[in-house]
């Protein structure tokens, strides 16, 4: 009888600390899932800058040379609606 | 009966013991599953994030893909420009064979001036470019050297506007002398071709193998053949024309010219015949840019591979 007694005590406290062991294992990985999501939206958001940064130059860039351009994009623009007409 | 009592009493601390131990990793267990959860949730938001930086991200990607696109077709506006017009040419070849063979309602009208450039060349040149027109002009190079006008005192520099501003510059003979020494021999009338189309190629760099007979074909009278089997073994083309506004002639007012040029617009091709030396012809451009295009007709300048061009 108290052999049993301990055996079932010997269980409950071996599944009650490896239940708690397990929400220990959970818990660190979830830190480390969200520390990982973390430095991942920080590595986005920095490309995202990049980009936007990049995009003002581009920009920048397109606007000089439309203007440089000017002749030659609308002697572009109306050999294209020629071909608009010829083909509509 | 002490020994049972001591028994007792362990009993009852393994048992407290049990229960505390038990009561503190319950503890711990549930402070773990709400941090857990606590956890999750900010996944969920953390996820939510970063999906919305990657969008954020790929739509930067796109928009500054479409910049680069958009400036490297400027940077190569010129190539792209010069395809451009090539397709243009070819679709307007498969458009008048179509309209020929009645399979397309379309019309196309090729205006060309004869006889430039002249003094007037840069005002027609900017009529042109107000109504977006491109035409061609059909060149000569006697008495070109000076051109007695305010803007410009050489008219050379004609030849090269006339081609930058995108119109097909084309061979009229250098001497344009109907009454002179050009029809008396196929050799005079090949090698006045030859001139002109040298002057074209030092001042505009173009090498052109287009050409209109001075006074139209007919006025080579005998010598048309003749001429005509030269022109084709120097690759040559040549067109006349369908209408006109009797500008070579006398005309004595814009009303009369325009009258005329309209009574004389009937076919679905058409290449119409101005002078760029007139100044009756340059006011009433205007109004035969829009007479042409109100009757539907697509103003194009020619290019040797159309169906106009006899070769």
């Amino acid at each position: 009888m108290k052999k049993s007694i301990l055996i079932i005590t010997f269980i409950i406290l071996t599944i009650a600390t490896s239940f708690f062991i397990y929400t220990l294992y959970l818990n660190n990985n979830s830190k480390n899932d969200i520390k990982k999501l973390k430095s991942d939206i920080q590595e986005n958001q920095e490309l995202i800058n990049d980009k936007i940064k990049n995009k003002e130059q581009l920009e920048k860039e397109y606007k000089e040379l439309n203007e440089e351009l000017k002749e030659e994009v609308l002697e572009y623009n109306l050999w294209l609606e020629m071909k608009e007409k010829i083909t509509k | 009966m002490a020994r049972n009592e001591r028994k007792n009493n362990k009993v009852i601390i393994v048992i407290i013991l049990f229960f505390a131990i038990i009561s503190i990793l319950a503890y711990f267990i549930y402070e773990n599953i709400e941090h857990y959860k606590n956890n999750q949730n900010e996944i969920i938001k953390l996820t939510t994030t970063l999906n919305e930086k990657i969008e954020e991200k790929n739509t930067s990607n796109t928009e500054n893909n479409e910049l680069l696109e958009k400036i490297n077709h400027l940077k190569n506006i010129e190539k792209e420009t010069t395809e451009l017009k090539e397709e243009v040419f070819n679709l307007a070849k498969n458009l008048e064979q179509d309209i020929i063979n009645k399979k397309s309602t379309k019309k196309i009208a090729y205006l060309t001036f004869d006889d430039g450039p002249y003094y007037l060349t840069h005002k027609f040149l900017d009529v042109l470019e107000q109504y977006n027109v491109k035409a061609t002009f059909f060149t000569i190079g006697s008495d070109k050297k000076k051109c007695y006008d305010n803007r410009s005192k050489e008219c050379y520099p004609l030849y090269k506007k006339i081609v930058d501003s995108g119109h097909t510059i084309a061979n009229h003979t250098y001497s344009h002398a109907i009454w002179g020494s050009l029809y008396k021999s196929t050799n005079n009338f090949i090698n006045q071709v030859k001139k002109q189309e040298n002057l074209i190629k030092e001042q505009t760099g173009v090498t052109t193998n287009i050409l209109r007979f001075p006074g139209g074909s007919s006025t080579a009278g005998k010598l048309k053949n003749s001429i005509i089997n030269e022109l084709r073994k120097n690759n040559y083309g040549w067109v006349d024309w369908t209408s006109q506004n009797g500008d070579g002639g006398s005309i004595s007012s814009k009303e009369q010219a325009l009258k005329t040029f309209k009574n004389s617009i009937n076919e679905n091709i058409e290449v119409v015949l101005f002078h760029d030396y007139n100044n009756i012809t340059l006011s009433m451009l205007p109004d035969a840019i829009k007479h042409l295009e109100n009757k539907g007709y697509i103003l194009l300048p020619l290019f040797y591979e159309s169906v106009m061009i006899n070769k």
